[in-house]
């Protein structure tokens, strides 16, 4: 058994860190704070020096890089807290060795918070702690944990769509390109790739259409985001035009757990995605663990719950890629609309979850502070705060006109470092040799788009 | 026919006119209560670093999270005082005072990353012996490019320098890869002139590159700057805004823990004679009046026993007096100095 040396910031970020009251309150904003990001969004002002959302990959990769159309990227969604699992993900983050990063939400929990004391400051603990001397950039869309912070979201842009914070990205080692927005598009203007992904900011709640029940006569009617969906489906058109592969990429997903989430009002959003035959896959998050869903599953989805008809034989596929280093949740949910291929499989979640978490999961307790409580008796838990169990993210490697997309999945660190010896995570030291990340990369699931 | 109209002869108040004395007691006992309470709100603001406190909320709504950066221990300590109980100053953090424009750009500038405040130094140096008819890059600036080039990758502030580096080769100052810079990840060899001397731009003009490196390394800063008088505007409504609040809350705590609702008030002064109205007036003070006079500790315990309605009616009647007492001391000082003359006047006119 390896000996794993985590640094000092990993500590106090495990499952009590969400049982404190501020932490519980700050998390749990949707329901004390009505949901306007759209008029969030919009009072975001320009970022300085750009003058469209679109920014071309080679921006991101390193620099004086030769331009030769292939690079590697990673997606994560769902990072973590800076407790032990998300710094356990690091030695395979590091040893993909990737041109650059995205995360699809969730960088900063519990509710996206700076502050002057280093520890209740949600970004350092959370994002630039961890990801310390990646040396590589890094871009994100904001989840509903971002915009629970008090400036609702503020505090995302200004990290990452200015250049305020351009000191603690170097300071931490990060190479930091200023992203257009909170949505936005990266292309390859010379078309070696024909590759398209976008961002999309789905705010606090996913409401999108800007919906609000009969029964909540107290609220005041969120704003539909007509700016957004206008300037997606001009994207997408354009793609088309131009023959363009499109990976689209938001936090929080409509179809998850194989059913429809009642509470999100993005039927817009589907409607386009389901209109355009360039988008290749979509990718989510939120939800704390992989399900892969199928073109046929998604089309399913498309047309039955939201009426679209998409193209036939051309739906895209769709991932929940929530499982990057925050808590683990769920996967033994029912499979009877929709099917899924989840990770961890339904028999690695029961070995892994204790007797009273599964009965909270079937409760419909799961993602509560209840669950949060019970996680604390937990075997792994128990002795390592929050172990680097089942993670998951995906890797897309282009090359020219080819790309290819990989789940990678990470069952335990330990097995990863067999026998004896130290193992600093956030160094990534020992490295992982060629043999064992190989076992993590699901080349047998992989998929060209 | 011409229509006159009618003057009526309105029956002012005169001395000895239960009004009149009712008003001067009642603003002589809203001056006396507004005088506690704005010695009890010095002392809570002195307390609680009242005033650095609405400077930082109002820089974080003015700059936006960013502004956190700022209130870190030790970026900006000499800039601030001690806190209230800080007789040694053990702790690197205190109270931020308001700054002016100049201070507040220059205090912005510490949240930049080491190797821009360098370079922000470098050039304003250049700008300087420039304007002094200095002709070329000086030694400092020499020196500043070469340290700039031997950053490594390995390095915390590589991004930084590298940065740094692109946007001053844009301005002629170029590096150069050597075999043994591409080993040590490091940014380059600076190219130098024939001679060894200058760097192949010499004669650049620090001034434009000090504009354009503001352009691309601080272009919130310039836009805090340009948007500071607004600033200023802001922060000076957002105290006022606080001290009001804290005024309402300190009188409506005081009327609630004093037994002092409006319509008590205005009973007792209803009964006061005028010649002990004038003495209110002329002391306004507590102990002028006795305790007695205001407090009445029993009544409050009746209250609860007469049901919900009249505590509802109680609440009413000190909210009324807290907005009163919010008037502030100089306004009841104004009204009851007012009210004094006139009653001298009037008693002088009967005589």
């Amino acid at each position: 058994m390896p000996r794993l040396i985590f640094p000092k910031a990993a500590k106090n970020r495990g499952p009590g860190f969400w049982m404190r009251g501020g932490n519980l309150l700050a998390a749990r904003r949707k329901f004390l704070r009505p949901d306007h990001s759209t008029e969030w969004r919009d009072s975001f002002p320009s970022p300085v020096g750009r003058t469209s959302r679109t920014v071309a990959f080679s921006e991101l990769q390193a620099p004086n890089r030769p331009n030769t159309g292939s690079f590697r990227f990673l997606i994560l969604g769902d990072t973590g807290e800076g407790d032990h699992s998300q710094y356990g993900f690091l030695p395979l983050i590091r040893a993909l060795k990737a041109d650059f990063m995205m995360i699809a939400g969730d960088v900063a929990y519990p509710a996206g918070r700076t502050s002057d004391n280093p520890e209740l400051d949600d970004y350092l603990c959370g994002f630039f702690q961890p990801y310390r001397n990646l040396n590589c950039s890094i871009w994100a869309v904001p989840g509903n944990h971002e915009y629970y912070s008090e400036r609702n979201g503020l505090e995302f842009f200004q990290i990452f769509c200015t250049e305020s914070f351009t000191s603690q990205w170097h300071q931490h080692g990060l190479r930091f390109v200023c992203q257009p927005g909170t949505y936005w598009e990266l292309s390859d203007p010379e078309e070696q790739t024909g590759l398209v992904v976008i961002g999309l900011d789905t705010g606090q709640c996913a409401n999108l259409d800007g919906d609000k029940s009969w029964w909540q006569f107290w609220k005041s009617r969120p704003k539909r985001d007509d700016h957004q969906h206008a300037w997606l489906r001009e994207r997408l058109d354009r793609a088309d035009e131009h023959g363009q592969k499109v990976i689209v990429m938001f936090h929080i997903p409509g179809l998850v757990r194989c059913e429809h989430d009642k509470s999100t009002h993005m039927g817009e959003l589907h409607h386009i995605l389901a209109s355009h035959p360039c988008v290749r896959l979509v990718v989510t998050g939120h939800e704390h663990n992989f399900q892969e869903y199928d073109a046929g599953q998604f089309g399913k989805y498309l047309a039955e719950v939201h009426g679209a008809k998409p193209f036939p034989g051309v739906s895209p596929r769709y991932l929940v890629a929530g499982g990057s280093g925050a808590y683990l949740t769920a996967t033994d949910f029912k499979q009877d609309k929709f099917h899924c291929l989840p990770y961890p499989t339904p028999s690695q979640w029961a070995d892994y979850a204790s007797v009273g978490r599964r009965f909270i999961v079937q409760i419909g307790l799961d993602k509560t502070p209840i669950a949060r409580a019970a996680a604390l008796f937990e075997k792994n838990v128990l002795t390592d705060a929050d172990a680097a169990n089942y993670l998951s993210l995906i890797m897309v490697d282009v090359a020219g006109p080819v790309t290819t997309v990989t789940p990678v999945f990470m069952d335990d660190l330990e097995t990863l470092y067999p026998g004896e010896m130290d193992v600093d995570v956030q160094a990534g030291v020992p490295p992982i040799t060629g043999h064992f990340v190989s076992k993590c990369v699901q080349s047998h699931r992989s998929f060209e788009l | 026919m011409v229509c006159r109209p009618v003057l009526r002869e309105v029956a002012l108040p005169s001395f000895g006119s239960p009004l009149l004395s009712t008003l001067l007691a009642l603003a002589a006992t809203f001056l006396a209560l507004s005088i506690v309470v704005q010695i009890v709100q010095e002392f809570y603001k002195y307390i609680t670093k009242s005033k650095s406190r609405a400077y930082e909320n109002a820089l974080m709504d003015f700059l936006g999270p960013w502004a956190s950066q700022l209130f870190r221990p030790g970026v900006l300590f000499n800039l601030q005082a001690r806190g209230p109980f800080q007789f040694k100053r053990l702790s690197p953090r205190g109270a931020l005072l308001p700054m002016d424009r100049d201070d507040l750009m220059r205090a912005l500038e510490r949240t930049c990353s080491p190797w821009v405040k360098r370079a922000t130094d470098a050039i304003q140096m250049e700008c300087q012996l420039q304007q002094d008819g200095s002709v070329g890059a000086s030694t400092n600036w020499k020196r500043f490019l070469g340290e700039l080039g031997k950053v490594e990758k390995a390095e915390a502030g590589y991004w930084d320098a590298h940065e740094v580096a692109i946007l001053l080769a844009d301005w002629g100052h170029d590096w150069k890869k050597s075999a043994a810079a591409d080993e040590s990840g490091r940014i380059g060899d600076l190219i130098v002139a024939d001679g060894g001397n200058e760097t192949r731009n010499g004669g650049f003009d620090a001034s434009e590159l000090r504009v354009a490196f503001r352009r691309r390394f601080m272009p919130h800063i310039d836009k805090a700057a340009a948007d500071f008088p607004q600033f200023e505007r802001n922060s000076s409504y957002a105290y006022q805004r606080r001290n009001l609040r804290q005024t309402f809350i300190l009188a409506f705590l005081l009327a609630l823990a004093f037994d002092l609702p409006f319509d008590k008030l205005y009973a007792k002064a209803s009964v006061v004679t005028p010649e002990t109205a004038v003495a209110m007036a002329e002391q306004a003070t507590i102990g002028a009046f006795g305790l007695d006079y205001l407090v009445n500790w029993s009544d409050v315990s009746q209250i609860w026993n007469d049901g919900l309605f009249a505590v509802l009616r109680h609440l009413f009647s000190c909210l009324v007096t807290a907005l009163l007492l919010s008037f502030g001391a100089p306004f009841w000082n104004d009204l009851t100095s007012s009210l004094l003359q006139f009653q001298r006047s009037r008693k002088s006119g009967a005589s």
